[in-house]
């Protein structure tokens, strides 16, 4: 050992170099080794990442589901389908003060906001995504502007207080959150700031945005009309919310005829191929109760929407059950549809008193959801009977989509409409009279303890 | 930082390089026997007393050009002991007597007499068969003067002087010694060898191995021959109670080491497993059908380490404390397995073959908790009377036809009195004749078989003093208990090494291949569970006849029976019938090859660069026939009659169903790594390692389903599912379409470095390791994602200090402590958006989801162990222990928390929480009885391991739904469980449990008006004691073991009822516990039965009888593994036989529990027995045969 030879120390020597330069390239190269693109987990790098978010429905598709609770469509009997609701639906069925218990989620609350998150992380980044041509990019920004006003119409007229065009500036509204900022204060900002918002989002996007989209997941011109003609209803603009329905009839004014479908309601069509569709919405979940006796008897005999999308027997509940979803994958439409439209411009035209064109409008659209035989043209002669003939027509084309809740609110300030509603409940009787505080929507113990900043809707 | 980092390493490795000094270093023998095996490879046998307590000087590093002979001469010579060839590079270590023998010689001798003779002969063993390379040396002259036998095992030893006697040995067998007489011819029998042999013990990290003195940490050790003393397929249960610290769950199959460290989102909890210096490759895939593949769910540690022939695994080292795991990184959390496969040794060729086979019966269908048919009947009845169940003839008015679900035949014949169309006689005779029937007989006869499970290994071994080889396969076959299930597996391994250039380098190359099949049918298991075609007691499968029954499941036997007139396919179901008619195939391919160059750069410094290559391919093909009765239903439903023509509509196309599900996984590690073992002075040794390395794991997969499948002419019909179709009900429905693809890149990249300095020859050792882990994380920046983790330790042998050594009563003693941080890295979270794509089947666009938002606050999880070690042996080494007392505290623990859902999440990830675990450890063996012909070996051991979150923002919840709850909790173990306080039933025959003042509340006192101090602390639901007694005995050829686990202090809930129908109309199957035959049914019967009746039954009432106390049970057992019996067959029988060696071995594993804390005779590891699957597995026999050439 002692007796190393000198051409070993040599090689030793050798040795010791290569062996610090193999190490050091091994060492020093592998810097951006680790950093390599994912296939299905991804960043929002390029344009085509935005796209897919935009072109996944479940990002925009689920809404609410109490508004079919608390509209008078509902009104159910039998103790033990009572007992058997959530604790949230009884709650809302009475216009409770509070929903939610302390840990409960309110999903419709969650679904909008979550779509709006979504919609603000495209809009806050999509123009400075790479790969992508400004028509793109500019198409995908609009349409993230279209899911975020329908998103906050929602939500506003849950939570907030029904629009008062005198009154906008001061009324609550919801909080209004216009970038991805986890962690931003939380106020409620007024209804003004909240329909502000919407339409000049929406007004933004028509002119970046094609007639139609791709299919009717995607909001194209058309369902950027439809929404600012139902928010125009909403803010008792009904001058533009006739022109919105206008321009949205325009591009589409399908109907379905619903004679096609009697016994053979398999060949109904599911949302994406249902021509009256303009921009699709699901309710959060599912609701099977007992319809309004009241709601039934506004439907006339041979009136298919009754036969073909209302049941009785439906797993025990007593009288009749709204199973249109069963045709339309378990879930209720609640999104923008072109019978909705023609109701908009009818409504109009009755606040105006025009009566041909009202009836024009209502016997149009009753054509088609009346076989041949049993259909009878309407005729009013006194213009007063033309806005509740518009509500009746309202209440049957949009049965149990909890749009009806919507207009029980809007009403309320139609001072020959507005009306107390009465319903019973496991035995106790509930009122909900016009104007009441209980027609704004609490909001969920669970956010107010997080954010204490929010305020509870006024009860 | 990689810069700094390599320069650091480059410095550290230059500096070492510059050492010359190569130094003496005083040592103990036995720890310079550990450095010459570790450098030569050179293997011993001796006597565990003999080199006790004996110190040496040995020169480090050993230089292997020196032969080894010439090192063991220099230290062993001075402590007269010498060192006996047995094989190439193996010896035996015997004491040299020579010398005391010598001296009387020397006086009588006074003038020398030269005596020149030479001595001939022959050395056999008992049969007579010669002995090759047996050592014959005269006795004090010292093995220079010796000879070796040759291949006919002849000798020819020349003596120089006078010699009394010769000696001969013998690795294995007895030295022997003859006196010499008159005659040249000299002949010896050698005898077996029976002293115990004691192995130096190398401990393996992966990355190095080190002579257990030199490291500071906390390891377990199974050796290939404890591992064999178990003859179970699973490695898990080779495992069980074995290593202290290292819990088995034999059920889950899963292995965990020192119990939890956290409980944050998607951290795994099982260890890192290493074979043969590199992690098996995990099937990766976050698809929830590929994950099924992995049998035993996913990449839980049981089902990886089956993938290795228990046969070939030399060693399994457990690293459990930091010191010990933190070469390994972030990986390391959960601690670390580390399996050596065997090598090819410097023998002559060795060939060994066994073969194993095992059979046992199917579990007990009696000990299953179920009613039998009267009782379920009698529940039937009430279940009726009290109007859960409605007639099924009743037709739904909305609905086309009745498309109600039929109820049993016990139902069906009270429903038949109410419709006027049977008289209650003609019912109660039906029902009486059905209470006698029990289809217990049929279903163990018709869907049960013995399990029958057969392994056949065959190894062949051996080398020279250039190369080895190891080379083995195994093929083995399960047959478990239920019919139509079987599964195969084929292994090969082969490990070669080649020593070249002037042994300046070696070379080393692995080959391990996998392959399984497995075959499964659900058939029996369907009809003994609880779903739709679950069997009621009184259900048979055949008629008197021997026909196979078939019942209706969707629609009332009318019903069915209409459509069938109509021209839809047979609708019943017999479960015998399926046996033949699904097959759910699975075969998996899994290959590892390896590859290493390990070269000396100097004396001291080696340099090795190493890879290895992994693939799984995994296919699975789940077939469904067109005659299954999945199959026939799905295109039943989806078959409708055309209103106009009366024609049948298909909607789904005829044929069978097919899913198919490929798996293809590949991964590559390189790893370069500086080797350094230098003395510094003649007081320090120093023993460095740096390297760096790189991974990648890709892989891609997809699964498709299959329609209208033709199995003989393998082709299918293409559907388009976003086409609806109507369903015989009338809805629209679209066939469930499954077409993933999936591909996914991984990358690692790793920097570490190892430093252990021994004082002293030992007497003070301290450790260290850092190192760097650089993942591939979508949307985490560099600094987020690289960390370093680091340990050191300390170790003290007490026994080399002077006033331990006189200690005589202590044999050994060392004191061990180390420190270390290791951590996880946030998966699937960073400072940027992240999206998960797929693509939409109805619009066939590509669509993605928001998986996670920026957030800046992500780090590690961070995991602190500080471990403190003792280990030392009395009674002459013949009882030895080790303890280990350890720490661990988890901090910045990643934990979904509630978000607000105005920012659109109502959970986000963030690392802010903690915990705290401790626990202790014992290993104690024990050579209690020790003779020549007779023996007692034990080890027994016990852990103790308990944890606690320390997080004050998981606050106990004050609602009483604490009761069913696992969430975190500040104060609790993890796995906390309360219960309610049982106050018996009222009246009402409904539950009634006590508040925490005592007052009874009844069930209808709602649960918003019960706080969590209503509820009583019952303990943790896994065992904080568990441990291990193996006894091994041996008479002669003769040997005994039993092996005993235990686990201790959890407490369980005893099922009791589980589906109660809590609401009408009732639908679905009712349950068959057994209990629900002691319910409540009349007022008064609340003063013997504890079951809530059925009238008026509640939620609250239910769930809480399921959560009282009163259903609290302990989980403590011991319990009776394992007993086997084995034999070595003498060499005389083997005589004529071209075998050198045979045994046979025969165990009875599964032998039931010793003993119960809980009064109930409930086995606490097996505590649903209302389904098969959790009975208690009964008594499995095996028998094995081992033989080599």
């Amino acid at each position: 050992m002692e007796d190393f030879k000198i051409s070993d120390k040599m090689k030793n020597l050798r040795y010791k170099t290569w062996t610090c330069l193999l190490l050091a390239v091994i060492g020093s190269s592998c810097r951006k080794y680790v950093e390599v693109d994912q296939y299905s987990n991804r960043t929002l790098k390029y344009t085509s990442d935005f796209q897919y978010v935009i072109n996944n429905r479940n990002n925009f598709e689920p809404s609410y589901i109490l508004p079919t609770v608390t509209s008078d469509d509902i009104a159910t009997t039998g103790t033990a389908q009572q007992n058997a609701w959530n604790s949230e639906y009884k709650a809302a069925y009475v216009w409770a003060a509070g929903f939610y218990g302390d840990t409960q989620t309110d999903i419709g609350w969650n679904n909008f906001y979550k779509t709006i998150y979504t919609c603000n992380e495209v809009i806050f980044s999509v123009m400075s995504s790479e790969n992508g041509t400004k028509v793109q990019k500019d198409q995908i920004y609009a349409e993230a502007l279209v899911n975020r006003a329908f998103a906050y119409l929602m939500l506003v007229n849950q939570y907030g207080e029904i629009y008062d065009p005198a009154k906008a500036t001061t009324q609550i509204g919801v909080p209004l959150l216009t970038t991805p900022d986890l962690y931003q204060k939380l106020n409620r900002a007024s209804l003004s700031d909240v329909y502000g918002q919407i339409v000049k989002d929406v007004e933004q996007a028509i002119p970046l945005l094609p007639n139609t989209g791709n299919n009717n997941g995607h909001a194209g011109k058309v369902s950027a009309y439809a929404l600012l003609s139902r928010c125009y209803l909403y803010m008792r603009n009904f001058a533009l919310a006739g022109d919105y329905a206008d321009k949205a009839l325009a591009l589409n004014s399908s109907l379905n005829n619903l004679t096609t479908y009697v016994g053979n309601m398999g060949k109904f069509p599911l949302r994406l191929n249902d021509p009256e569709v303009i921009l699709s919405r699901l309710s959060a979940g599912q609701f099977r109760a007992q319809l309004n006796p009241e709601l039934i008897n506004l439907f006339q005999a041979g009136d298919l929407r009754l036969e073909l999308f209302t049941g009785t027997g439906v797993q025990g509940i007593p009288g009749r059950v709204y199973i249109r979803p069963n045709f339309n994958e378990g879930y209720i439409y609640t999104g923008l549809n072109v019978p909705e439209m023609m109701l908009n411009r009818a409504e109009v035209y009755a606040r105006a008193g025009d009566i041909p064109k009202t009836l024009d409008l209502l016997n149009k659209l009753r054509q088609s959801r009346f076989t041949a035989v049993t259909y009878q043209d309407l005729s009013i002669s006194n213009p007063a009977d033309l806005l509740p003939a518009v509500i009746n027509e309202r209440r049957r084309e949009l049965m149990a989509t909890g749009l009806r809740w919507f207009d029980m609110r809007r009403l309320n300030l139609d001072a020959a409409l507005a009306k107390p509603v009465v319903r019973t409940f496991l035995g106790q009787d509930y009122t909900l009279n016009p104007g009441s505080n209980r027609y704004l929507y609490p909001i969920a113990p669970a956010v107010l303890n997080l954010n204490p900043e929010i305020q509870q809707s006024p009860r | 930082m990689t810069r700094k980092l390599l320069l650091l390493i480059g410095l550290l490795f230059c500096a070492w390089m510059e050492q010359s000094g190569f130094a003496q270093e005083k040592m103990s023998l036995q720890k310079a026997l550990s450095e010459i095996q570790r450098t030569y490879g050179t293997k011993f046998s001796y006597r565990a007393d003999l080199i006790k307590n004996m110190q040496t000087d040995l020169t480090l590093p050993l230089n292997k050009s020196q032969p080894v002979e010439g090192v063991l001469k220099r230290i062993l010579y001075p402590h007269k002991l010498l060192f006996l060839y047995v094989q190439e590079n193996y010896y035996t270590l015997v004491r040299d007597t020579r010398e005391e023998q010598e001296r009387p010689a020397a006086d009588q001798q006074n003038i020398p007499e030269p005596n020149y003779r030479t001595i001939t002969g022959k050395v056999t063993d008992e049969q007579g068969r010669p002995l090759i390379g047996a050592t014959v040396f005269p006795e004090g002259m010292g093995i220079r003067n010796g000879s070796i036998t040759s291949s006919d095992g002849g000798y020819v030893l020349r003596l120089l002087g006078p010699v009394d006697a010769i000696v001969f040995s013998y690795v294995g067998m007895q030295p022997t010694k003859i006196a010499l007489g008159k005659g040249n011819v000299v002949n010896a029998v050698l005898t077996g060898e029976q002293n115990m042999l004691e192995e130096v013990t190398v401990v393996s990290t992966g990355y190095s191995k080190l002579p257990k003195e030199r490291s500071t940490g906390s390891f377990g050790i199974a050796t290939a021959k404890d591992i064999k003393e178990v003859p179970a397929v699973n490695i898990l249960e080779k495992l069980e109670g074995m290593i202290p610290g290292v819990q088995v769950d034999l059920r889950k199959n899963t292995i965990s080491i020192r119990g939890r460290n956290s409980f944050g989102t998607g951290v795994s909890s099982s260890p890192l497993i290493v074979v043969d210096g590199f992690p098996v490759m995990d099937v990766d895939d976050n698809n929830a059908n590929l994950s099924d593949i992995a049998s035993g769910g996913g990449a839980s540690g049981g089902a990886v380490l089956n993938r290795f022939n228990p046969e070939d695994i030399e060693s399994i080292t457990v690293l459990k404390d930091a010191a010990a795991s933190s070469i390994w990184g972030a990986k390391a959390a959960n601690g670390v397995i580390v399996i050596e496969t065997k090598k090819g040794r410097n023998t002559p060729p060795v060939i060994n073959f066994g073969v194993n086979f095992s059979v046992s019966a199917p579990a007990d269908l009696n000990k299953l908790k179920v009613m039998n048919s009267a009782q379920y009947i009698d529940l039937e009845r009430e279940i009726k009377d009290l109007g859960f169940i409605s007639d099924p003839a009743i037709k739904q008015d909305w609905a086309s036809f009745n498309n109600n679900a039929p109820v049993s035949e016990a139902l069906e014949w009270m429903f038949k009195v109410d419709r006027g169309t049977a008289t209650a006689q003609q019912r109660d005779a039906a029902l009486a004749a059905l209470g006698q029937i029990d289809n217990k007989s049929q279903i163990r006869d018709l869907l049960l078989q013995r399990a029958v499970s057969q392994q056949y290994n065959l190894s062949f071994s051996g080398g020279s003093n250039k190369s080895t080889y190891y080379l083995s396969t195994n093929y083995t076959k399960d047959v478990p208990v239920f019919r139509g299930n079987k599964a195969e597996s084929f292994f090969v391994n082969s490990n070669l090494t080649n020593k070249l250039f002037n042994d300046r380098v070696d070379l080393t190359f692995g080959l391990n291949y996998n392959y399984s099949n497995s075959i499964n049918n659900p058939a029996a298991i369907d009809a003994m569970g609880n779903s739709v075609r679950g069997l009621k007691p009184y259900e048979l499968l055949q008629d008197a006849q021997g026909n196979n029954i078939s019942r209706y499941i969707r629609y009332t036997q009318a019903v069915s029976q209409d459509f069938e007139s109509k021209g839809y396919l047979p609708w019943g179901y017999s479960p015998l019938d399926d046996l033949s008619q699904t097959n759910y195939n699975e075969q998996s391919n899994r290959l590892r090859v390896n590859m290493g160059i390990d070269t000396k750069i100097i004396d001291g410094v080696n340099f090795v660069v190493s890879g290895m290559l992994q693939r799984n391919i995994v296919d699975t093909e789940n077939l469904d026939k067109v005659n299954s009765y999945g199959v026939r239903d799905l295109l039943n439903y989806g078959t409708s009659i055309d209103p106009n023509s009366g024609k049948l509509v298909y909607g789904v196309p005829y044929g069978g169903t097919l899913g198919l599900i490929n798996y293809n996984g590949w991964e590559y590690n390189l790893r370069s790594q500086v080797n350094v073992d230098k003395n510094v002075g003649n007081f320090l040794n120093v023993n460095f390692l740096a390297g760096a390395e790189i991974r990648q794991t890709k892989y891609q997969s997809s699964s498709q389903s299959r329609y209208g499948f033709n199995e003989d002419t393998y082709s299918d019909q293409v559907v388009n599912p976003t086409v609806p179709y109507q369903t015989v009900e009338g809805w629209t429905s679209t066939l469930s379409y499954q077409n993933t693809l999936r591909k996914s890149v991984n990358r690692a990249l790793s920097y570490y470095t190892n430093i252990g300095l021994s004082f002293l020859s030992g007497k003070y050792v301290a450790s260290g390791s850092l190192r760097f882990d650089d993942f591939t994380v979508t949307g985490a920046s560099r600094n987020q994602r690289a960390k370093p983790l680091w340990s050191a330790g300390l170790k003290w042998n007490a026994k080399m200090e002077s006033f331990v050594e006189q200690i005589n009563w202590l044999n050994a003693l060392d004191v061990r402590l180390t420190y270390g941080v290791g951590g996880t890295m946030p998966t699937g979270v960073g400072n940027q958006v992240v999206i998960n794509t797929s693509t939409d089947n109805l619009t066939n666009e590509q669509i993605a989801t928001i998986a996670s938002p920026a957030n800046n606050q992500i780090s590690w999880e961070k995991v602190k162990t500080f471990n403190l070690g003792v280990d030392f042996a009395v009674l002459n080494n013949r009882l030895a222990f080790n303890v280990d007392v350890y720490n661990k505290k988890t901090s910045d623990i990643l934990y979904n928390l509630p978000f607000n859902p105005t920012y659109g999440w109502t959970m986000l990830q963030f690392n802010s929480a903690s915990m705290k675990s401790n626990g202790f450890e014992l290993g104690m063996r024990a050579s209690v009885i020790k003779h020549r012909d007779y023996s007692w070996n034990a080890l027994f051991n016990f852990s103790y391991n308990t944890n606690e979150v320390t997080d004050n923002r998981f606050l106990k919840n004050t609602t009483s739904n604490l009761v069913n709850l696992s969430t975190p909790t500040v104060g609790l173990p993890l796995d906390y469980m309360y219960a309610y306080r049982w106050a018996g039933l009222d009246a009402q025959g409904q539950s009634q449990i006590y508040d925490k003042n005592g007052k009874i509340l009844n069930a209808s006192v709602g649960n918003n008006k019960l706080t969590s101090d209503d509820l009583v602390y019952m303990g943790r639901t896994t065992a904080p004691y568990f441990g291990g007694f193996n006894n091994d005995f041996r008479y002669k050829n003769f040997t005994l073991g039993v092996r005993i686990s235990y686990a201790m202090g959890n407490v369980l809930r005893r099922p009791s009822v589980k589906d109660y129908p809590t609401y009408s109309p009732y639908q679905g199957l009712i349950s068959t516990q057994s209990d629900l035959a002691l319910r409540w049914r009349k007022p008064g019967d609340e003063a013997f039965t504890n079951v809530p009746g059925l009238k008026d039954i509640s939620f609250n009432s239910l769930n809480r009888y399921q959560n009282s106390d009163l259903l609290t049970i302990s989980g403590s057992y011991i319990r009776l593994q394992q007993i086997s019996a084995g034999y070595i067959v003498p060499a005389k029988l083997l005589k004529r036989t071209p075998l050198k060696s045979a045994s046979v071995n025969a165990s009875v594993r599964n032998l039931g529990l010793l003993w119960t804390k809980n009064k109930d005779g409930i086995d606490p590891s097996y505590v649903n027995t209302g389904s098969y699957n959790n009975l208690p597995p009964t008594k499995a026999f095996f028998i094995s045969l081992n033989t080599s050439f």
